[in-house]
């Protein structure tokens, strides 16, 4: 069965987005528990850029640093545009994350973050999907910390390191919202 | 640190079909202002042992590499065949770097016949955490053909991040002029070819090169589903990313060498994924070493083997002589043909050979060299005293696979061999790319590719593996090499591994363990 890929529009070029750019792919599922215990599919955002991060509520490292910059993000961005772009926090370490923990984190750093669960079988199909590695060293985790920015619909764009310039991420996030 | 881009006054590349080498031609560039290639510092062994501190860390873009006397560099290490290298290595890099693992760190000494038991050249067990060090004694066999070898870190799940960031350095084992006279005193070059990764997102260049890999696949089985099976996809010749492959750390380099004079050029092909297709147009190499072996050690085999080009493939080296034009030349690595699924590695321009009256700072080939008699390396091996069939595998998930396993740490060992002997082995690729078969402690001689003789053997380390072809049905035939692989050296006793050299397939599996009685 032939794989169609989707255009991906004016966006191609590389050197107008900041992050490291992705071939064109079909678009991932995603499909988890969201924090208030509703399924949640990547589709349910389809028209909405939507920002990935795979992270643990315990870490110290890479995911503060990246949620603070991701809620610096949304708060730069104009008003108009702040509904149209959702942030996901995604578990690696479902055994700790409860739900509530996860809502308790992800909305200390905004209050329309979402995190999100599952299964330890749909776990491993989001990290598949998104190339993601996790490894436990103790209760300390060590885990893959791109920050990925998916359009509206639904394709992955690029990635960002988690201490890239907020300003990138920014500028990106607006082209992509307009350009959708 | 980039040059300034050399100026392409026209390239025409041919198409890429098939596997192996990719046909082009290229009319000769000239540099607008290329740097001039730069020597590596140097370690030299005195009173018989090489002595060294190398310490792991990122530099100021985030990347991993070696510092060396605190700059970042990976030195040169000379050493006699006999001697002992004492490296004390530190690994200062943070406790993860954002790839899912913590960020461990060890070394291979690449190529060498040697112990591969602690604390020698043992990289299964042995690691430097994060914080910590390890401190090396790797003994060079009395018996060490000399050559080109090198020297990187191998801890599993991370080499692809390490090697392709830059964590390698050469090694040379003096006295090839004992072996090849007309070498003596010729001035010889260390060119160390890399190609780093060029993302602006540092650590998730690791995740932007699986996602490259799987675009790779599922446009290649678009392209069977539309021509019914035949070769389709791949674009071989085609770059995927901005990076760009270095010689001695710059993109473009100058090159001293005085019209009509010889000199020995020991390359080493220090990258993850990339192969290199060197050629110098209007000339002919004189290849004298493969993968730090004279071609002549093998019995029967000439001195030297006079080639248009060079492939280089992730791991491998080629010391050859080149003869210094009447006119400014260029440096090209043709585009290499990996396969439909395959890295793509398309022509490039890596400097310019220029006439510098001979005043160009390097070093001179060593007329001065011991080896010990008899050399095991020159001695017709016996015949093969095992007969072994080995699968090189991958599915579409990214993962790789060695006769259906992927390679875990705690695994044991896949085979049993007796040192003293030597062993056939046929290898299958039953993928869609190149594969860089490398076995560690011992070399081997390429019998023959896809039932074809290899008329020209010699012993070798590192060796592509090319592959699968596809009929218009779409019914795949694996490719093949026929290796003898040699364990005679009871110095090799204790279990290492072989695996491809294609590092992110080695760090997603396919590799395994030998145990050697």
């Amino acid at each position: 069965m032939a794989v169609a890929l989707a255009s991906c529009g004016p966006l191609d070029a590389r050197e107008r987005l900041h992050g490291t750019v992705l071939p064109p792919l079909p678009p991932p599922a995603l499909r988890l528990v969201d924090d208030h215990r509703t399924p949640f599919a990547l589709s349910d955002l389809r028209g909405t850029t939507v920002i990935v991060f795979f992270g643990y509520t315990h870490c110290t490292e890479e995911c503060p640093e990246a949620m603070t910059r991701l809620a610096a993000m949304r708060r730069s961005l104009p008003a108009r545009d702040r509904n149209r772009v959702r942030v996901l926090f995604v578990t690696v370490d479902p055994a700790r994350d409860s739900r509530s923990a996860l809502a308790a984190y992800t909305k200390k750093f905004d209050p329309t973050f979402i995190g999100l669960t599952g299964s330890r079988k749909a776990l491993m199909t989001a990290y598949a999907e998104f190339n993601v590695r996790e490894s436990a060293d103790g209760n300390r985790l060590a885990h893959s910390s791109a920050i990925y920015v998916i359009d509206s619909r639904g394709h992955l764009r690029e990635l960002f390191d988690p201490n890239a310039p907020v300003a990138g991420i920014v500028a990106d996030v607006e082209a992509l919202i307009s350009n959708s | 640190m980039r040059a300034a881009a050399l100026v392409i006054t026209m390239v025409s590349i041919a198409a890429c079909g098939g596997g192996g080498h990719a046909s082009s031609s290229a009319v000769p560039v000239s540099a607008s202002n290329p740097s001039t290639l730069q020597v590596y510092p140097s370690v030299v062994s005195s009173g018989g042992v090489a002595s060294l501190t190398l310490t792991a860390a990122l530099d100021s873009s985030g990347r991993p590499a070696f510092y060396w006397q605190g700059s970042e560099v990976a030195p040169t290490i000379y050493v006699n065949p006999g001697d002992q290298i004492h490296l004390h290595y530190v690994n200062n890099l943070p406790y993860t770097c954002g790839l899912g693992l913590v960020s461990d760190t060890n070394l291979h000494f690449h190529g060498l016949t040697t112990s591969p038991q602690q604390p020698g050249d043992e990289v299964i067990a042995t690691n430097a955490a994060p914080g910590s060090s390890y401190d090396y004694v790797v003994t060079i066999d009395p018996d060490q053909p000399p050559g080109l070898y090198w020297y990187h870190p191998h801890p599993h799940g991370l080499s692809n991040w390490e090697i392709d960031n830059g964590m390698a350095g050469a090694l040379v084992v003096q006295g090839i002029a004992s072996e090849i006279p007309s070498l003596a005193g010729l001035r010889e070059r260390v060119i160390v070819l890399r190609d780093p990764p060029n993302d602006p997102s540092v650590a998730a260049a690791e995740t932007a090169s699986a996602f490259r890999r799987r675009a790779r696949i599922a446009a290649f089985r678009s392209a069977q589903d539309e021509d019914g099976g035949g070769s389709g996809g791949g674009a071989p010749c085609q770059a995927e990313t901005d990076a760009t492959p270095t010689i001695n750390g710059v993109p473009t380099a100058t090159i001293g060498i005085e019209p009509g004079e010889r000199q020995l050029w020991r390359v080493l092909n220090a990258s993850g994924h990339r192969h290199f297709d060197l050629a110098i147009p209007g000339q002919q190499l004189q290849l004298v070493a493969q993968d730090g072996v004279p071609i002549g050690d093998y019995a029967g085999a000439p001195t030297s083997l006079t080639v248009n080009d060079v492939v280089i493939p992730p791991a491998g080296r080629a010391e050859f002589v080149v003869t210094g034009p009447d006119a400014p030349a260029p440096l090209i690595s043709n585009c290499y043909n990996s396969g439909p699924i395959g890295d793509p590695d398309p022509q490039v321009v890596l400097g310019e050979l220029v006439n510098d009256n001979g005043i160009s700072s390097t070093a001179h080939v060593a007329s001065t060299a011991r080896r010990v008699q008899p050399m095991r390396y020159r001695v017709a091996p016996p015949p093969a005293a095992q007969h072994r069939y080995v699968h090189f595998q991958e599915d579409s998930s990214g993962n790789f696979y060695i006769n259906g396993l992927s390679y875990s740490p705690s695994a044991p060992s896949m085979y049993t061999v007796q040192t003293g002997t030597t062993e056939e082995w046929t290898v299958e690729n039953d993928t869609d790319e190149v594969h860089a078969f490398h076995t560690h402690q011992v070399h081997f001689i390429v019998e023959a590719v896809n039932g074809v003789q290899n008329p020209t053997p010699h012993w070798m380390d590192t060796f592509d593996l090319p592959p699968q072809s596809h009929a218009p049905q779409g019914a795949a035939t694996p490719s093949t090499v026929t290796l003898l692989v040699d364990f005679r050296d009871s110095v090799i006793r204790g279990t290492f591994l072989f695996h491809c050299h294609i590092t992110d397939h080695e760090d997603a599996g396919m590799m395994a363990k030998i145990t050697a009685q």
